[in-house]
């Protein structure tokens, strides 16, 4: 530490000029001190740094297809049509049927550990499933429930479980179930590689734009990290048992501190994409097509509720499923919501689930109908309010 | 105008809270603050609480009583106070040389960002995670609109059918911010907590500073910020990292009682204690069993009188008792008992829970490298660990920890921890505590930092600022 009357006589330019002047001994050690950390920042922690956070490695046994370059050997089924957007392709469903295609070109797929695809989509409920094929059977499928909304979206699924060396992969496909469209801007496939440990599980999670509140994917980079600062702790030890006993700690929070930046610096990328995906999804869309989170557009439904009822309603019963109904029952409080079950009350919400659906002027429930007779207002495709005829 | 009445929401017990705290010198002008916050928040959310326990309506005229009493006694100490007011102040970054002011800067900048992104997610839209909106987000809704609180599972006004044992610290204080506003606006209400980040962030800020400089006092607070867990936590307006903020704020003040044997610091330790078990049914069941328990130790060993023992005891145990309404009620009872895994038949260790745990601490990203980090700093430092200050925080921080571990490894609750949820908000209740336990590793040999009165901490480091 430095005394206060050190300081008092010998500024720090003195002591670099005139190294051999005895008072200036704790002060060389400093600088030594500083000059192997500068050394050590410089010729270790900053390009370490950089390699994680500039460098874009190219998969090494990947694929990439940018969808604004045209289908490019991609093709699709059960699709009505496909429209270029500038960004990306627009693929429309046929209305007669529940899901639609996207295949890869055949043999261009040899090697895959994970697969990305980045798209968005304004439907409610619905799903995309990526499936890697090997001599006309699923080797491995994966699905995701697709978050609606204006922002692009990556949902990157693991392939790691495919067995790639017995089963060759034939092609690579993934379905669309519940969209009416979706935008798709591109699909990329990376193979097993350093890349991986690099990007995919540590600079990008299963959903960037997913707010995932308690336990965030993306392990290994923490591993890679970890290791790292280990292995660097022990020759750094060595390195003070030879040359300079200060440096020794200095050194090894140094590196603890560079990489938890460097993980910082990650999250900051996905806090990036949080809050545009708030802004886009959310602020700015227009009215009807607010989505929040994966909430989606359930606080327009209860704003369009409370607009649509007489200010006199005080029960209103939610027909949809247990997660939704708590945070309608929120969101509308104080207007009291009860869990809809067989009679109707004058207001009824009902939000489009896997057994809850509003076919005509019926809401069917569990395969039954459970009103029937109401009149029935339409807030989006899967929401509705249902008010009970009055005599 | 909502900004301007959810600062008042804020600012009226905070001012409530300085007529009590603002005399004391000890403390930074900042630390000032933040406890008045604290305390002024929790005497706040004890008294709102007595009022429904009285069948009294929440409204203007039954708040009165409780900031006259303040006013009262800010009267009664105004010179006090006054003498001590906080005056705006350019933090100066004692003998930093320019490379580590960089790193300083940098370091603080990365802090502003999480504070950027905090402030955005909460005026973003309502909120949306579970836990807020089925119960603590719920509970103050229902008690802003109904003016009290139904503690029962039925009949009109019910608080909650499913949640009634959760203590009710944050709902009433969100309900406090809504009566301020006028209305309800999940925009501010989630607000609240970012204030609370705030605040534990200066604390931990300030005391480090105070101990081992400006460097590693950012340092410190920068792997607190760093914390992706801790950071989505209070976004989410969750109760766990309040917890934590509470547990903190209990042991600092103790460490000051412990360094300056005043017995107000006593007094201010128990009632945030009792605040954190307010908070949280974690609080009775994992911090107070810490905070008691290094409280004693020091007490026991610390070569006072029997006598004098069992009056900082009585003291410590008096202001804490503020909690005891809440805890005569049976379903708060169950549910701590709940949480310790006292009356679990099923006790036995659990290994299949070891494998998650480590994924957890160390391989997943939730905690970034926080515990790698303090491990690390253990081994390489381990005889700094047992000099006074760091062992002050890491005694506690390390019975709070085996309570949490014996409760996720020893208990059924090993299936929260093998799904990753409950284990990583929970162990945010030790976190903020072990990173100034960190920190203070880095206090100089000899442990001889003393607490001295600020003006006199102003006036020494002023001196040396002005000789570099």
């Amino acid at each position: 530490m430095f005394t206060v009357e050190y300081l008092q006589v010998k500024p720090k330019s003195d002591c670099i000029r005139n190294k051999h002047n005895d008072g200036c001994a704790l002060m060389m050690i400093k600088d030594k001190l500083s000059y192997v950390v500068i050394w050590y920042w410089g010729r270790f922690v900053l390009p370490l740094t950089a390699f994680f956070i500039l460098v874009h490695p190219v998969p090494a046994a990947g694929y990439e297809w940018k969808a604004s370059d045209g289908l490019s050997g991609w093709h699709v089924e059960n699709v009505s049509s496909v429209q270029s957007t500038g960004e990306g392709i627009r693929i429309y469903g046929q209305s007669n049927a529940t899901d639609f295609l996207l295949l890869a070109p055949e043999g261009i797929i040899r090697d895959a550990s994970y697969i990305k695809i980045r798209l968005r989509s304004m439907s409610i409920g619905s799903y995309v499933k990526c499936i890697l094929m090997s001599r006309g059977k699923i080797m491995l499928s994966h699905t995701y429930e697709l978050y609606s909304g204006r922002s692009w979206k990556e949902y990157v699924f693991d392939m790691r479980g495919a067995n790639i060396r017995e089963h060759p992969i034939d092609f690579l496909a993934f379905t669309f179930k519940h969209n009416e469209n979706v935008e798709i801007k591109d699909v990329t496939v990376v193979g097993p590689s350093f890349s991986e440990i690099s990007w995919i599980q540590g600079l990008q999670s299963r959903h960037v734009n997913l707010l995932y509140p308690f336990t965030v994917f993306g392990y290994s980079l923490n591993v890679v990290l970890l290791v790292t600062a280990l292995a660097l702790g022990l020759s750094i030890e060595l390195y003070r048992r030879v040359k300079l006993k200060k440096s020794s700690l200095a050194l090894m929070c140094a590196t603890l501190l560079a990489f938890s930046i460097i993980l910082d610096v990650r999250e900051i990328y996905e806090e990036r994409a949080i809050m545009k995906s708030a802004y886009d999804d959310y602020l700015d869309a227009p009215l009807l097509e607010k989505r929040y989170f994966w909430q989606e557009n359930l606080v327009g439904f209860t704003d369009f509720i409370r607009e649509n009822i007489n200010s006199g309603s005080r029960i209103v019963h939610f027909f949809g499923d247990e997660d939704r109904y708590e945070y309608f029952r929120y969101l509308l409080y104080p207007i009291k919501v009860e869990q809809g079950k067989g009679s109707l009350a004058d207001v009824n919400a009902v939000w489009e689930s896997d057994n809850t659906r509003v076919v005509g002027n019926k809401i069917i429930r569990d395969g039954q109908a459970v009103a029937d007779g109401g009149k029935g207002i339409a807030f989006s495709p899967k929401s509705f309010l249902y008010l009970k005829d009055t005599p | 105008m909502s900004i301007v009445l959810f600062l008042i929401s804020i600012l009226l017990p905070t001012a409530g809270g300085y007529v009590l705290v603002g005399g004391e010198t000890a403390l930074s002008r900042i630390e000032r603050i933040v406890y008045s916050f604290f305390i002024g928040t929790g005497l706040l959310s004890f008294y709102m609480f007595s009022l429904i326990l009285l069948n009294t309506p929440i409204s203007t005229r039954s708040l009165l009583p409780f900031f006259t009493f303040f006013l009262v006694i800010g009267v009664f100490r105004w010179r006090t106070i006054l003498k001590a007011f906080p005056l705006p102040q350019w933090p100066r970054l004692l003998g930093l040389s320019s490379g580590k002011k960089i790193v300083f800067w940098i370091l603080a900048v990365f802090i502003l960002w999480k504070l950027i992104f905090m402030v955005f997610m909460a005026l973003s839209g309502p909120t949306v995670f579970n836990d807020a909106y089925t119960c603590w987000n719920y509970k103050a809704k229902v008690i802003y609109y109904t003016h009290t609180a139904n503690m029962t599972s039925e009949g009109e006004g019910v608080l909650h059918e499913r949640f009634n044992q959760y203590p009710l610290h944050l709902p009433i204080i969100r309900a406090w911010i809504a009566f301020c506003l006028g209305h309800w606006d999940d925009r501010f209400i989630n607000l609240y907590s970012i204030i609370l980040f705030i605040c534990l962030l200066c604390l931990v800020f300030e005391f480090l500073k105070k101990m081992t400089g400006a460097l590693n006092a950012m340092i410190f607070t920068y792997v607190l910020s760093a914390i992706p867990v801790l950071i989505y936590n209070f976004i989410s307006g969750y109760a766990d990292a309040t917890v934590g903020c509470f547990f903190l704020a209990s042991l600092v003040m103790l460490f000051y009682w412990d360094r300056t044997e005043k017995m107000r610091y006593i007094f201010f330790s128990g009632i945030l204690a009792s605040v954190a078990m307010f908070t949280k049914n974690e609080g009775a069941a994992i911090v107070y069993p810490a905070i008691l328990s290094t409280f004693l130790l020091h007490l026991v060993f610390g070569q006072r009188s029997w006598k004098q023992i069992l009056g900082k005891l009585g003291l410590f145990i008096l202001s804490s008792s503020l909690i005891v309404p809440w805890l005569m009620r049976a379903p708060a009872l169950n549910s701590i008992v709940a949480v310790s895994g006292i009356d679990n038949t099923a006790v036995s260790f659990h290994p299949e829970g070891l494998g998650p745990l480590m994924n957890n601490l160390f391989v997943f990203r939730s905690h970034n490298l926080f515990w790698s980090g303090i491990i690390v700093l253990l081994v390489w430092k381990w005889r700094a660990a047992l000099r006074h200050a760091a062992r002050f925080f890491l005694m506690p921080s390390a019975l709070a920890l085996c309570a949490t571990l014996y409760v996720f490894l020893f208990t059924l609750n090993v299936a929260w921890l093998i799904d990753g949820t409950t284990i990583n908000r929970t162990l945010l209740i030790v976190i903020p505590v072990l990173a100034l336990a960190g920190g203070l590793l880095f206090v100089p040999a000899g442990d001889s930092v003393v607490v001295v009165p600020h003006d006199r901490c102003t006036a020494v480091n002023e001196a040396e600022s002005g000789y570099r």
